[in-house]
């Protein structure tokens, strides 16, 4: 588990609200890497079967004062209240 | 919570699929389908979206012919890409400081800009984002990676140290060392009043 730091949170934030990309948005790269595969000979047999690794996230803290300083007024009014731990789109 | 988990839901793991495509190739498109629009948004966030449409393909194209090297006991090959897609930024470290000092800096604009508050709460803002912005940018890029991962793409420290091939206590102090120059960032300029809760932990 991470530790929850205010300038890690700040820098989140920060980040820009990228849209994911959809399937055809990203058929041109599919393309030329199915284009690739095509060409690829058949490597060596797969080896064993991987064992269980453990997993960890993040967490978010609260809302803070800082934050909706960042977003300014207009931006922080407008958007409706999020759960602390998914503040950003997917 | 993670946000950016991958699509665990399918019962074929990653590492069971990489395992598959060294016999049979075209089993790795399924790694494009489940993580391209992760990896694509991470470099979009980073470089900017055009260049992100051309280096996922080379991120997956890389992975594929590396794809051997896999260490199969990691079942979610997240952070494998994300490395391979660092280093790839890496590339295009020009780009991505373009991309920090304007498109982060920038706050939408107000509707209704005529409020006295709302104009002062836009300049805070502004101003906060323009510093930060340009924080991130001078970190030195080792730094800004392991930021970045965890901060944007919500990866763990071990998940950062195996993505970029590095101890987690090197994870560790360069997370700390960038933390530390983002704050003394913001505690030189006259923001230091609004993000004293921040500049006092």
């Amino acid at each position: 588990m991470n530790d929850i730091d205010p300038i890690t949170e700040l820098i989140a934030e920060l980040a820009p609200s990228t849209p994911l990309a959809s399937a055809q948005d990203l058929a041109p790269a599919r393309r030329r890497l199915m284009t690739a595969l095509a060409t690829e000979d058949p490597g060596p047999a797969a080896t064993a079967r991987p064992a269980p690794v453990s997993r960890t996230g993040n967490r978010r803290s609260s809302q803070a004062g800082w934050r909706v300083a960042l977003a300014g007024t207009a931006t922080a009014a407008a958007r409706p209240a999020a759960p602390a731990s998914s503040s950003r789109p997917i | 919570m993670r946000l950016a988990a991958p699509d665990m839901r399918a019962e074929v793991e990653d590492a069971a699929i990489i395992e598959a495509s060294l016999t049979d190739p075209d089993r790795f498109g399924a790694l494009f389908d489940r993580h391209a629009p992760l990896v694509h948004r991470y470099i979009a966030r980073r470089t900017g979206r055009d260049i992100a449409d051309d280096l996922v393909a080379e991120t997956f194209l890389a992975a594929f012919r590396r794809r051997i090297r896999y260490d199969t006991s990691y079942r979610d090959a997240r952070p494998w890409l994300y490395g391979i897609a660092t280093n790839l930024i890496g590339q295009h470290r020009r780009d991505e400081t373009r991309q920090l000092r304007i498109r982060l800096a920038a706050v939408p604009d107000l509707d209704d800009p005529g409020h006295g508050d709302r104009v002062a709460a836009d300049v805070t803002a502004r101003a906060a984002r323009r510093v930060l912005a340009a924080a991130l940018a001078g970190l030195p890029d080792a730094d800004r990676d392991v930021l970045v991962l965890i901060a944007w793409e919500q990866l763990s420290y071990d998940e950062v140290a195996r993505a970029l091939d590095i101890p987690i206590g090197t994870v560790r102090s360069r997370l700390s060392r960038a933390r530390s120059r983002v704050r003394e960032a913001l505690a030189r300029t006259d923001l230091s009043a609004t993000f004293k809760e921040l500049l006092t932990r």
